[in-house]
């Protein structure tokens, strides 16, 4: 590679390789902890999730069509069919509104499941517990120097 | 492409949120790594590296990482992982636009790629952009 910079550093890791500045198994323990990083479960946004199963509550309804019409006599056949459609519309939107609720209650229950796995959240205590690693960290750092 | 600059801040005036921001909070030496978020230029390597720079060489080195998120996954995991290594030095920019790259590039003490970086371990490099670092 014609790269200057490339070649700087490629020769400066050969006179520092094995030379043992750091901790002894850092390097392993960088490792590890990306590894662990990988392999965690990104964490779940339940309150968003909690949002979307709501809306599923919103009741399927039918919907009168307008009854008015040019035709002469046409007002009464729209009224007609209207009854007529409604009472088959009924069974139908009935059967909807079971499914919904069923569809609601197994969200439900899977989220129950997500928010009690150990992988949940308390942003109350990370917040303190991310304050004291930094603390730690930056301590640490001024010792080092 | 890589280059070394003897101090970003002589460059003209900052015009862009980036540079201004860059011009106001930037406290030390700019490390700054270029390239395609993904699993095989291994990034991960660079933030191990510059842990050990901050930790044991100098903390006020500070941290760009910036190139396209061919792999997002791979930027939520770099992301995560300056998280729990406590960097608050470090900024993982993925998809930058052209604003914030010329920014870095004017801000940068060192700008690397990964095709710069040898394939050693995390001390080595370390040591290994130290010694650019600091010359």
């Amino acid at each position: 590679m014609a790269d200057p910079l490339g070649k700087q550093l490629r020769d400066e890791v050969e006179k520092r390789r094995d030379a043992g500045r750091y901790p002894p198994g850092v390097e392993e323990e960088l490792d590890h902890l990306y590894e662990r990083v990988v392999a965690r479960p990104a964490s779940v946004d339940t309150a968003s999730l909690h949002r979307l199963v709501a809306e599923l509550a919103t009741p399927f309804y039918a919907s009168d069509a307008e009854a008015t019409s040019r035709v002469p006599g046409g007002r009464l056949v729209h009224r007609w069919v209207a009854r007529l459609r409604r009472r088959h519309e009924q069974q139908l939107i009935g059967q909807l509104n079971d499914f919904a609720e069923a569809v609601k209650n197994c969200l439900e229950a899977l989220l129950k499941s997500i928010e009690s796995t150990p992988t949940h959240d308390h942003p109350d205590l990370l917040g303190q517990v991310e304050t004291l690693e930094v603390q730690v960290a930056e301590l640490r750092r001024r010792l080092n120097q | 492409m890589s280059s070394k600059h003897s101090t970003g801040q002589t460059a003209t005036g900052p015009a862009s949120p980036t540079a201004r921001h860059l011009a106001t909070y930037l406290g030390g030496p700019l490390l700054v790594w270029s390239g395609p978020f993904t699993r095989a230029t291994r990034p991960e390597r660079v933030l191990s590296a510059y842990h050990l720079l901050v930790t044991w060489r100098d903390p006020s080195i500070e941290l760009v990482m910036h190139g396209p998120a061919v792999e997002p996954d791979v930027v939520s995991h770099v992301d995560r992982f300056a998280h729990e290594l406590v960097l608050t030095k470090a900024w993982i920019a993925p998809n930058p636009d052209q604003e914030m790259i010329d920014a870095f590039s004017t801000f940068a003490t060192l700008v690397v790629t990964p095709d710069d970086l040898p394939d050693a371990g995390v001390a080595d490099l370390a040591d290994a952009l130290w010694s650019v670092l600091r010359t």
